[in-house]
């Protein structure tokens, strides 16, 4: 009843009535103008619609003089007919019928002057009566040679048209189509479209199933829709921080998986050279949905997942500042993934790369899914701005009491930073990304450089967020890197305020770094040498994190547990992402590495040895305190192992590609010939090494959902401290309570040592000479 | 042949000689550290005294901080001033250098020698893995300068050989200097490194350096 009486009262509103009549109006009339069957693929597929929207069973085609056996280039008289419609009965008769043959393989040629050859080889019906003098539409039988091709068989496809003899190319005439093929057919290929709706699905099934496996097994005797309805929908429309973490932890680590596959696809592409798994279209479709994937909807979801379920926890606050904020920000998220992923089952997904390149973007030859995936950006966008006002009013307002902001626990620390970066990086991006929709559909000229455009406009926009987006989902890497070493090594994290400082440092010279991502792409040598000045200083706030990390080891008592393993994992890995980094900042070099694999490699290092690598070791180390239980240790040991080790296999050969000057986005690679100098031959075989590993990483990965599933359902329980960790969430119980930290009893920071009350330092008394003090505030506007 | 050209090389080997430094001392400290700082039989030692809720004894030694603050600072110093003389190499500008004209187009490399000597500057056409591309063909020894633009979308031709690529930008000119020295004699496939749509890989020519 409650649904109908909101119904009624929207309908009460007549401004309510005249949108949803226009929207209905708009579902019902835009697609119907849209689906004229002449459709994408032309009239092949369609049909002579001219002559009926639709083929018509009472008109039979016939197809004869195809040999049982087919001879090698045979030469064989084919003979079109057809029986039935309207053929002739009009006034006046004097055209019959028609018809158009296709053959997928071999030649067709004209015998008399009743038919002719098309410009693409296929075979018509010659004149329409009565505009020109051919008389082949006055037959209903036409006569054509077709010699067969000099291996396999072929595919025939027959329309032809019973005409009413008016004259006019009607909807009175009838038409209908005949498919028939001849000697060996080849293997049908799957279309790499369909391998990836398919698995993408199964990933869906994969993750329902798990959901609901979790279910059964907490509520084995209460499976039923009534239970399981509630427990859904608690988690979809709560507010509270620890579920929507694990949202946006599930969904991060969905898109992390569907992420992969559009890897595996296109990694299967380049196993070898001149393959033709993916078509050009399907290969720049994918690679552009994997990078878009794995930043914006995996690797940025899973971070805020972590920022939500462990800042208020870590800082002693009960929530979040602002709960249904917070909860927006989430839903957002699955709606720009609908909108990002809706292009590309159309066959027209974005192709633009994840970076989304003007002009190209804008230019007629990009796929009309760019549009949906600019709007699904857009969305993104906003999440990550709404949750970020979020974090940063946490922080400013909801410290416990004692916790000076040099207090703060580093995982807090990096997030604060990330999120003040992302703040000031990411209306750039917005305002790019509105520009080149508006470009894109209502004809504004932003990106048009004919109409005076500036060409590098987006890419200074885009760079000007992208670098500082990397840092943005790097630092929280670091903050949890932090958190793991110091607890392991049982010892305090070497030079606390360095470590700070460093990350301040990162962040304030990740802003004039960005030159360095267009050091070839005609921008002032002025500006490409600035750049490249601050590039190379950003190794060293970067180096004293790396110090720091391991002279925090020094002295301590280092206990292996598996998040131990992803940490040291982490320091190897990230030091080679972060020296191959230093490559590209003296400009000589750079233009040899420059969009080659030398480039692939170095971010994935980065991306996969730094932050997948810090995010695994954060789900082992919290994952007790989220769900009360311990994650079995043999098991996490296995998938440190085989994760650890394909991932090298699988990118440290791309160092070796890039230098030999294999390109990325390349739908192909090309081996030395004869007659010319290309990649040697050696490079098709890192590359078919570089796909086994890549199956490789990507199964290792399931190892950790099913320790994640088995260890929550089966585990043992977890104390409120496993791992003898410091900071506050290790105060509360396992699984964590809500509200997170007792509002009326919030714990109060103690000091190991003796500590002074310092007087707040400049950047703490400019965040309190920004907020209203409770005193001054009246309260009378609060509900 | 070897991918890369000569200036690439140089600075890739004196970066590669710090980069394995850095990384020898990063493992080794890394190794020792996590073997020899472990708990010898996995138990618990609590050495700097954690208790949830309480802020740890503090643990810095502000001499070893400033020591990787300022040693690396020097080492970055003194790569960026390796990398910067290479840089005057490539960006100072011949005044003599015979011109050659770049029109990238969705997906054709369209090279024009003006009126160069055929000689100096020729081009024909050659088959690439069944499709045929035009053969750009230059003389070693002599300066060229690539003054390149394009009709459409941003593209970018890759000269292997010698390392080095420039974006093409539409309503705009980019240059690009080379002298083709004696080693770099043969032929090599120029490639487009800037993403543009869907003949991307398949936009190919020729480069061929003769005596």
């Amino acid at each position: 009843m409650l649904e109908g009486e909101i119904m009624l009262k929207s309908i009460k509103n007549p401004r309510a009535i005249a949108v949803l009549a226009i929207l209905l109006f708009a579902v019902v009339v835009a697609p119907s103008a849209q689906s004229r069957p002449v459709g994408m693929s032309g009239v092949q597929d369609a049909g002579c619609n001219c002559h009926g929207t639709a083929p018509d069973a009472g008109v039979v085609p016939v197809l004869e003089g195809l040999p049982d056996e087919l001879e090698a280039g045979g030469t064989y008289t084919l003979n079109i007919s057809f029986t039935g419609g309207p053929s002739g009965t009009g006034p006046g008769a004097f055209a019959l019928g028609g018809f158009h043959l296709w053959a997928s393989a071999g030649s067709i040629a004209s015998v008399d002057n009743f038919t002719k050859i098309n410009p693409d080889g296929s075979a018509t019906h010659n004149g329409i009566d009565p505009y020109d003098s051919g008389t082949g539409n006055d037959q209903t039988q036409w006569q054509v040679e077709w010699t067969a091709p000099s291996e396999g068989g072929a595919k025939f496809t027959l329309h032809v048209n019973s005409v009413n003899g008016d004259a006019e190319a009607s909807a009175d005439d009838d038409w209908n189509r005949l498919n028939a093929e001849v000697g060996p057919q080849p293997v049908e290929q799957a279309s790499g479209l369909v391998v990836l709706a398919t698995s993408i699905l199964l990933m869906f099934i994969i993750t329902l199933g798990c959901i609901l496996w979790v279910f059964y097994r907490q509520f084995p005797d209460a499976f039923s829709w009534d239970v399981f309805w509630p427990w859904v929908s608690d988690f979809i429309t709560s507010t509270d921080h620890k579920k929507v973490g694990t949202l946006y932890m599930v969904n991060g680590l969905f898109f992390l998986g569907v992420g992969g596959l559009f890897a595996l696809i296109f990694r299967l592409q380049l196993a070898s050279p001149g393959n033709d798994f993916l078509t050009q279209d399907e290969y720049n479709q994918f690679f552009t949905m994997h990078g878009t994937t794995m930043i914006f909807l995996a690797a940025m979801p899973m971070i805020a997942g972590f920022a939500n379920w462990i800042v208020p926890l870590q800082i002693g606050a009960p929530d979040l500042a602002l709960p249904r904020l917070n909860a927006l920000a989430f839903w957002l998220n699955p709606a720009a993934a609908l909108l990002i992923f809706s292009g590309i089952f159309s066959g027209q997904g974005a192709d633009t790369g994840w970076t989304g390149y003007a002009p190209y973007i804008v230019s007629n030859t990009a796929h009309s899914g760019a549009t949906l995936w600019v709007a699904g950006q857009i969305l993104a966008v906003a999440s990550s701005t709404i949750s970020g006002i979020n974090f940063m009013t946490t922080f400013c307002t909801m410290r416990a009491p004692g916790m000076g902001w040099l207090q703060m626990p580093l995982f807090s620390w990096s997030m604060l930073i990330a999120t003040l970066m992302l703040f000031i990086s990411i209306p750039a991006f917005g305002i790019g990304l509105i520009q080149v929709l508006l470009d894109r559909t209502i004809g504004t000229v932003f990106y048009e450089v004919a109409a005076g455009g500036d060409p590098l406009l987006w890419s200074h926009l885009f760079w000007y967020f992208g670098h500082p987006e990397v840092y943005v989902v790097v630092l929280p890497a670091f903050g949890v890197i932090s958190e793991v070493i110091s607890t392991s090594a049982r010892r305090t994290i070497f030079g606390y305020k360095s470590m700070v400082f460093a990350m301040a440092g990162i962040g304030i010279v990740g802003f004039i770094v960005y030159g360095h991502h267009m050091f070839t792409s005609g921008m002032s040598p002025v500006l490409r040498f600035v750049t490249m000045l601050t590039t190379m200083l950003v190794a060293v706030p970067t180096g004293i994190k790396i110090f720091n990390w391991l002279q925090t080891m020094h002295g301590g008592s280092l206990v292996y547990r598996t998040h131990t393993l992803w940490a040291l994992g982490f320091l190897a890995t990230f030091t080679l992402g972060g020296i191959s980094g230093m490559y590209f900042p003296a400009v000589a070099m750079d233009l040899h590495l420059h969009e080659t694999y030398f480039v692939v490699a170095h971010f994935h290092y980065v991306f996969v040895g730094g932050i997948v690598f810090g995010l695994y070791a954060g789900i082992y180390y919290w994952f007790p305190k989220a769900t009360g239980r311990m994650m079995n240790e043999k098991v996490g040991i296995i998938h440190f192992l085989c994760g650890f080790i394909s991932y090298n296999l699988v990118f440290w050969p791309m160092h070796r590609l890039g230098i030999q000057g294999m390109p990325r986005r390349q739908h192909t690679y090309f081996i030395t010939t004869d007659e010319y100098f290309a990649l040697p031959a050696e490079a098709a075989d890192w590359n078919m090494m570089i796909t086994v590993a890549a199956f490789l990483f990507f199964a290792s990965n399931f190892i950790l959902v099913y320790n994640m599933i088995s260890s929550g359902l089966r585990g043992q329980k977890a104390p409120n401290d496993p791992w003898g960790g410091w900071s506050m969430e290790w105060m509360v119980a396992s699984p964590a309570p809500t509200p997170s930290h007792d509002p009326s009893n919030l714990p109060v920071l103690q000091f190991a040592e003796e500590h002074e009350d310092t007087e707040p330092g400049l950047f703490g008394r400019l965040i309190q000479w920004m907020m209203i003090s409770e005193d001054e505030d009246d309260g009378g506007e609060e509900e | 042949m070897e991918a890369g050209g000569e200036v690439f090389w140089g600075l890739f080997n004196e970066f590669n000689f710090w980069a394995l430094i850095v990384l020898i001392i990063v493992v080794v400290w890394l190794m020792y550290n996590s073997l020899v700082f472990r708990s010898k039989d996995g138990s618990d030692n609590n050495i700097d005294n954690f208790t949830p809720g309480v802020w740890p004894a503090e643990n810095d030694n502000l001499k070893m901080e400033l020591t990787w603050t300022i040693v690396p600072f020097i080492l970055i110093v003194y790569l960026t001033f390796i990398a910067w003389g290479p840089i005057d190499e490539l960006w100072s500008a011949d005044p003599d250098a015979h011109e050659i004209g770049v029109t990238a187009s969705q997906w054709n490399w369209d090279f024009d020698c003006g009126d160069l000597d055929a000689d100096i500057c020729e081009v024909t056409s050659i088959d690439v893995e069944g499709q045929t591309k035009p053969l750009l063909r230059l003389k070693a020894g002599e300066s060229y300068m690539f003054n390149m633009t394009s009709v459409d979308v941003t593209h970018a031709p890759f000269f292997l050989d010698w390392g080095l690529k420039e974006d093409t930008q539409p309503g705009m000119y980019t240059r690009l200097y080379h002298t083709p020295s004696v080693d770099e004699i043969g032929s090599s496939l120029l490639m487009c490194t800037e993403y543009c749509g869907m003949d991307h890989a398949y936009m190919t020519a020729v480069v061929e350096v003769h005596a």
